[in-house]
This record gives C-alpha cells, structure tokens and sequence, in this order.
C-alpha cells in the first residue's frame, strides 16, 4: 500500500513552483518604492544644487573627488550579473514578507533562540521572555572613546560650554539570565569603561541604566518586545531624570508639567509595531509591539528644521516633533513606527520651541535611543540640535562655535559605545580653531515663519 | 547553479518543465537539445568561462569514442585509443585539480617551479569520470558508440547529476537519451525524491554546517572535549545529508524527464563494518572504481598480493579523487587499511552486532575528522581534543546542543531506516484496507512533501548558510 512517492506531493509541488514563478517575475517588474520609515528625507535638486553637496551625509567641505566609471567587460558584466542574481531573485520573492514569516515560524517550531545571520552583528536572539534582542558578543577596549569624551569636554571648556555624558541603557542588563546558554552581551561593560574613564577625569555624567533600574518596574518592560529600543514611556522616565540634572546642576528652569505625566495623553496603538529583530524573524517567532503615543495636554508650538534635507515642520507637539505619518497604517515590515518620535536619524535637525525661545540652547549628540526622547528633552529647551555622528561628516566644533550652545549632552545607549564614528569628534584630529569662517550655507529660519 | 536556490527552484526549472512538457511535447530531439542548451546554462552559471573546459572535454570524447568504435569494429587492439582517452581525460583532471598541489609539493622538496593559480572548473571529477565512462564502456562492449555528438553532450553535462553525482555510466542510460520514456508515475516518484533531497540538504545539512563549521573554526587550544565530539558528530550527518541530499535531488530531476539514475547511498550509518559502509555509500563512485579499476587489475582472483595491490590502488585513487590535499590521500589509505584488516582477519563481520556498527560508526566519524581537516596537523588537533588535549570550556557545546538539539535529533533519527520500517510495518497493518487508504496516504505525505518545500523555500529566500561540499571534488 505505502508508495515512496505521492501524486498529491507532485501536483501540490508544480502548484508551488509555479506560484513561486509567478511570485519572482511579479517581484521583479520595477513598482512604486515602498514606504520606508527609517528613510532619510530626500534633498530638493534645487537646495542640493545651492549648497553644493553631493549627498545626504556629506557637508560641503568634505566632497571627494568624482570616481570615473569604467565599462567593465563582457565576461565581467556577466560575472557581476550571476553574483547578484540570486540576491536579487530572494529579494522578489519575499516582497510580500512570506517566505520571513514562514522562517520565522519555522525556528520558533524548532525551539531556536538564536537565529543567525549572514552578518553575525545582526543576529537575532530570543530573551528567555520571549523578547528579542541584537547582542555585542565581543569584548572589547573602548577606553579610546572615553577618552574622547574626555577630549571634547576640554575643547568644550575652552568655550565655556558644558557637557554632560548621559548613558542610555540597553535592553540587556549586566549578566543578563534572560539570555540563552553561551550566549554573552558586552555592551555594559563597554558603557562600564567609558563612565569609567569618564568619572577619572571628572566629566559629568548620568547613567539612565540606573535611573530605570531604580523606577523598580520589570528591565524588559521598558522595551519593545520585538526592537532594541526603550519605548516612549522609558524615555520619558528618564527625560524625568534628565531634567531633574538640568535643573539642578545647570539651573535650567523646568516647568513640572514637562516630567508630571499626566500632563500627557497617551494614546496606545495595538499590534502595530514590528521591531528591528522582529523583521529578520517575522511576526510568527516572538509576536508584535504595541506603538504609544504621548501627547502634552498643555500648549507647545515648535519648528522642527533639518536643514540638511531643507525639511522643516512647524506646530504643536504632536504636529512638529511627532510623525503620525509613520503610523497612519499598520505595516509590520515596510513601516518603522519608532521613528513616530523626531522621525528618525538625520545628520543634524534643529527644534526650536517657538513658545519659550529664552530657554536654552542644547546641543545632542546622539544615537537613534534619542528619537523617543528628543520630543520630550525638546520641551525643555529654547533649541535643541541634534546631531548624530553617524551621519553627520561636518567638523562638530565648527558647529559648536556658530551654534553657541548652553550645553552639549551626549547620549549613546551602552551597545553604541563600542562604534567608533560615534566618537568621531574630531575628524581632522587637530585642534579646531574657533570659528571664524562664514557660517554653513544653512540659516536659523526665522522663528514663527515658515 | 545550485539546486538549493530560489534561482533553480522558481525560474530555472519551471521554465525547462515547461520546455519540455508543454512547448517540446513528443518531439524528442528538440527535448534533448533543450536538456542540453539547459545544462550547459546550469553550469555556466556557476563560471560561465568553465563551460568551454567542459565542452571541449564532451568534443574529445565524443571523437575518442568514434575512434575506439572504429578500431573494434576494425578488429585491432584498443590500448592506442583507451588510453589516448584516459591520458587526455586525467591530464585534464590534473591540470586543474592536482597540478598546483603537485607543483606546492616538489618546491617543498626544492625543484621551485612556478605555481600557477588555477581555479578548480565545479564538478570537474564528476563529469571527467561519466567522460572517461563512456569511453571505456564501448571499449568494453557493454555500450554502443553514441553517434550525435548531442547524445553525448547531454550524457555528460545533464544537469541533474552534473555537479555532484551520482556518477552515471554510460551503460546505464545510453538507451534512455533517445528511447525513454516519461510516465506520470516515474514524474511525481521524482518531485518526491527531490523534495526529500531539498529537506535533507537545506533543513539538516545547511543546520548542522552551523555547528560542524564553529567546531572547526575554534582554535585547537581552546576546543573541548565535548564540541569537538559534537562537532565530528555533526559534519558525519551533515556530509551524509549534503551528499545524499543532492544525489536524491539528482536522481528525481533526471526521474522527471525520464532518466532513471542508479542509487547513490543506502543508508550507510547503519553498516556493521567499513566494508558494508563502502557498499552503502557513494555508490556511484566505488562502482565506478570497482567496473573500470579493480576488476580490470584483476580484483581479488589472482592471490592476495594481487588483491592487496589492487585495494591499495583502488583506495589511493578514491582518496586523491576527493581532492589535492595530504588529508584526501590519507583518508583513501586510511580506509584501505581498516579493508585490510577487515578482510584478512575476519573479525569486525564475527563481532556482535552492536559492536561491529559501534566500530564502524566510530572509524567512520574519525575518517570525516580527516576528511573535514585542512591538514594533516589541523587533523590531529582535532582528534587531540576529541580525546582530552583541547580546552576551554564547554559552554559552546552546551550552546549549540540547545540551539540545535532538535535538528540533530532529526538528522540521527532519519539517518536510520526507521521511517521506511515504520511505513512497512503500518502498511502491513492496513493492507486489506489498501484501496481506502492509499489516498489518504497520498494526501498526507504529499502535504507532508510541500511543508518541506516551503520551509526550505523560506530558509533560501531568508539567505541562511547554503554550503555544497561535494562541489570540490
């Protein structure tokens, strides 16, 4: 009776051959591109043609010479052509996410909780909770970039201008036991050595990890089950603790109602956010976030000004420092709802709180654990500039001479410690002579205009 | 190309299905010269410049074969032509796989040559034996000469069993490339094969490379006892369902365009002794060495000198055939001995029989050591931390015991006849119910084949490690 073979097998086989066919040619028709939520702003022609830049991420001084592009040859066309091909045909198929969820499901039926990667920096591990996570599995020195900080604080001093290093926390905690067996994360230790080095030559900082620790809630509620970002609320606890320091050690008067939450509505959007590792696995492997929106209840108006990007958003809270765009429809892999909060990652962005403009002028530098918090540290300041290093190639302290700001606050989550562009603070490696040049082509708008 | 990507599973073979079945329907000569333009695609898409070496190679062979055909018939001695063929079909093998090896070793012993750097055409070793195959099988009269240099074409470069096997002589399926004949039931006998294949290749092996490959990649020194026994243990299952994957892959392709390729594997780990595991595994390739080395030096009938020059020979060859590398030649001698020892002493086959498969099993997971190692001094660290001269801690084998336990259950659990058993005995149970529940039966295991696919689907698309190790050789 038992055959070794199965009619039903080889229908349902063609079936799914030629459904994967029809799946890869419609994937690779050229379509409208797809709403991206981390994407960064695109440039007017016109705004890039007047500045002189090139692209997004490079200030007018550090253009590089034009690469002449060279007709490769057949072979090697052809060559270029099959080495991509494939890459190219996976892309297609899972347009539609199919083949990620059914992967997903997949290692969750095989009971994996650590799902590698081709790049192993993006490996995916499941926390015994059930909430996933990247982890910093090396070890290493980064003593070099509290040196840095270090570095910038004196070239701050010599200015006038305060610094404040404030250490973000990271979804995992020291000796983490939410992890699974052989698997370490580093990214603590590296936040250790940095404070360390810090605390050595007598910088200020503060160290959120133990702000949340002490709020005695449960570590992985101040996260995203499915991202390795805090959430609005675990920004706005230590926006509380923040402004308690600005407060205190700065004598920046802060209205309470800025820290009282309920000075804010909050509006929760459910099973709506699918997280950076959530991605890689799909939803079927650890489920889905939840997206809450804060909203002050008392009156804010702001202008929010990339300048880079010549974007500028001007309005209340909700309608200048926050994107409802990027929630308008619930979209688990080609929308990013965490960038609700200040938009995203851009070189540099300036807010201007239009309502309190004598308050001071506070310079971030910053990592994407600022998005959620940025809307909120706004609040507080006459101008808050962003600028995150990543993306930023401009020299900072000519920035910092023409900016004049009251305070520069650095803040990195423990994880990003160990990434050098972060602490890029002096790209030529020399003392920056005060500034003495024209500004950058880009201008303070007027406040109150568009 | 690889059968295990998202290229070949949704563009490459649907469109030959289609071809075949559905524009060239009935027309036989067009067929073969669609499986044929298809194959040389396939392989041109891996290296489009080794396509040449391979067409050059399938030109001189056809010629080879008119001229040992010629001479037969002629009445004169076939030594001129055979061995013209062995020359020109070996010295191409070696040109490509053995020189720079061969080159590296004489500088060694101070005749510094030049070392060129030359890139191994894939699957070179496969087609130059099918090459060689269908020379000596018309000298040997167990086929006819192929007339259509097409014929032949196709015999060499077919692309199911072109990369990596099984070794198909020509005898086999010489009647086959003009008079076969496709059925239903042989076409979806294939698809399930395949499907089983895929499922071994990419849901097993590919997962047990993981943990094989960070076995191998941890540093001698700091390699515990228990990885380094977690590691061997997974790179025997995982060249088991690497290579047996791909040879069902193989044998279902060539079923679904009516080819019917011999058997390469059958079930090897549960062998008794070496000699009943080399029976069972790669059994293209000791067949091949078996019609066209062993027995024409006269096998075992002419003493036991004779014999033991003859394994010798035959195991040496089986060795460096793997590769250039020490490592490949030792393992061929390392088998060559425990068949000796086998034979001349009789004792592993008088050995219970739990004993005799623990022996073999265990002889086994020491050869792939051997097999796997990148030099004969990687080889003995390996195997010093299998037996307590590592170190570090065994925080890794725990890891990847709890990351893959599942998957390594699996592989030991299929790597025995279990479910076949199962299958007979069940359907023993239900024969006289046979009309109701073959359809039921049908339907499940087919539904059991797509899951298979689509997962397997899902974890190509996704871009997980997808290693071929027989590609090499």
């Amino acid at each position: 009776m038992a055959h070794s073979h199965s009619s039903t097998g080889a229908v349902l086989f063609l079936c799914a051959m030629a459904a994967g066919a029809v799946l890869l040619l419609t994937g690779l028709a050229p379509t409208e591109p797809a709403r991206e939520g981390v994407r960064l702003p695109q440039r007017k022609a016109a705004y890039t043609a007047q500045a002189g830049m090139s692209d997004g991420r490079r200030g007018p001084g550090q253009l590089g010479e034009a690469v002449p592009v060279q007709t490769e040859p057949p072979f090697e066309r052809i060559r270029d052509f099959l080495s991509t091909a494939d890459a190219a045909a996976n892309s297609a198929l899972d347009k539609g996410h199919l083949f990620i969820q059914l992967y997903g499901g997949v290692q969750a039926l095989s009971d994996r909780t650590v799902l590698e990667d081709v790049d192993p920096q993006y490996s995916v591990v499941k926390l015994t909770d059930g909430t996933l996570t990247f982890v910093n599995a090396e070890p290493q020195d980064v003593t070099g970039h509290g040196r840095s900080v270090v570095r910038l604080s004196r070239a701050l001093a010599g200015r006038e201008i305060p610094l404040l290093y404030v250490q973000a926390p990271q979804k995992l905690q020291e000796d983490d036991p939410r992890l699974p067996t052989g698997v370490a994360d580093y990214g603590n230790d590296y936040a250790d050595q940095l404070l360390g080095v810090l605390a050595e030559n007598d910088v200020p900082t503060l160290d959120l990890r133990k702000t949340l620790a002490a709020a005695g809630r449960d570590w992985s509620s101040f996260f995203f089950r499915t991202d390795h970002h805090w959430t609005p609320e675990a920004a706005f606890i230590a926006h509380q603790a923040i402004a308690e320091v600005l407060e205190r050690d700065y004598g920046f008067p802060i209205p309470a109602e800025h820290t009282d939450p309920a000075a804010f509505t909050r509006t929760c959007l459910s099973d709506w956010f699918l997280g950076s590792q959530g991605k890689r696995v799909g939803p079927l492997y650890a489920g889905v976030d939840d997206m809450e929106i804060w909203e002050p209840n008392f009156a804010t108006d702001f202008t929010y000004s990339i300048p880079i990007y010549d974007t500028e958003r001007t309005g209340s809270f909700s309608e200048a420092l926050l994107f409802p765009e990027r929630v308008e429809e619930k979209d688990f892999f080609n929308g990013n709802p965490y960038t609700l909060y200040a938009g995203g990652d851009y070189p540099m962005a300036r807010i201007y709180n239009l309502l309190a403009p004598e308050r001071p002028r506070i310079m971030l530098l910053r990592d994407s654990y600022a998005c959620v918090l940025t809307p909120f540290l706004a609040l507080d300041c006459g101008e808050l500039i962003t600028v995150d290093l990543r993306y930023f190639h401009d020299d900072l302290l000519t920035y910092v001479d023409w900016l004049e700001p009251d305070l520069v606050i650095v803040m990195y989550t423990a994880g990003s410690v160990a990434l050098d562009e972060l602490f890029d603070f002096f790209p030529q490696d020399a003392p920056q002579p005060p500034y003495a040049l024209d500004p950058p082509a880009v201008e303070k708008p007027a406040l109150g205009t568009n | 190309m690889l059968f295990s990507s998202s290229i070949f599973l949704f563009a490459f073979l649907p469109a030959v299905l289609l071809g075949y079945y559905v524009v060239f329907r009935g027309m036989r000569r067009a067929q073969n010269l669609l499986l044929l333009a298809a194959s040389l695609f396939f392989y041109a898409w891996g290296e489009p410049w080794f396509v040449l070496v391979m067409m050059a190679s399938i030109a001189a062979n056809y010629l080879f074969g008119l001229w040992v055909h010629t001479w037969k018939r002629r009445g004169r001695r076939l030594l001129l032509p055979v061995t013209a063929a062995c020359v020109c079909n070996l010295g191409l093998l070696f040109v490509f796989k053995y020189l720079t090896f061969t080159l590296k070793n004489l500088a060694l012993l101070g005749l510094n040559t030049p070392i060129p750097v030359i890139e191994l055409p894939i699957g070179i070793s496969f087609f130059t034996f099918q090459a060689l195959s269908y020379v000596l099988d018309v000298a040997m009269g167990a086929a006819q000469v192929q007339r259509s240099p097409f014929g032949l074409g196709l015999y060499i470069s077919l692309f199911p069993q072109l990369i990596a096997g099984p070794i198909v002589k020509y005898a086999t399926v010489a009647d086959e490339i003009q008079g076969r004949r496709e059925t239903w039931a042989d076409f979806s006998d294939g698809c399930c094969r395949f499907l089983v294949g895929l499922g071994k290749k990419v849901l097993l092996s590919n997962q047990l490379a993981l943990v094989a490959d960070a076995a191998w990649d941890t540093p001698a020194g700091s390699l515990s006892t228990a990885f380094a026994w977690l590691g061997s243990l997974c790179y025997t299952l995982q060249i088991y369902y690497d290579f047996s994957g791909y040879s069902d892959m193989a044998i279902g392709l060539g079923r679904m365009f009516g080819f019917h390729f011999l058997e390469n594997f059958n079930w090897p780990y549960v062998s008794r002794s070496v000699t009943e595991f080399w029976r069972r595994w790669h059994i293209s390739l000791s067949t091949w060495f078996r019609d066209y080395v062993y027995i024409p030096l006269g096998g075992s009938r002419r003493g036991k000198g004779k014999t033991l020059r003859n394994l010798f020979v035959v195991w040496l060859l089986t060795g460096v055939w793997h590769g250039a590398n020490w490592t490949f030649l030792c393992w061929g001698l390392f088998y060559f001995l425990l068949l000796v020892l086998e034979k001349t002493t009789g004792q592993v086959a008088a050995w219970p029989r739990v004993l005799g498969w623990g022996w073999t099993f265990l002889m086994v997971n020491f050869g792939w050591v051997l097999f796997r190692a990148d030099s004969l001094t990687a080889c003995g660290a390996f195997l010093g931390a299998m037996f307590g001269q590592g170190g570090g801690p065994d925080l890794q084998a725990a890891y990847y015991l709890e990351q893959y336990w599942l998957v390594i259950l699996l592989s030991v659990f299929f790597a025995f006849p279990i479910a076949p058993w199962l299958t007979r005995k069940v359907s023993a149970y239900f024969d006289q119910y046979a009309r109701h529940v073959f359809p039921l039966w049908d339907g499940a295991y087919g539904l059991v084949l797509l899951l298979i696919f689509l997962a397997a689907a899902a974890f190509l698309v996704k871009g997980t490690y997808n290693p071929f190790i027989y590609f090499n050789f």
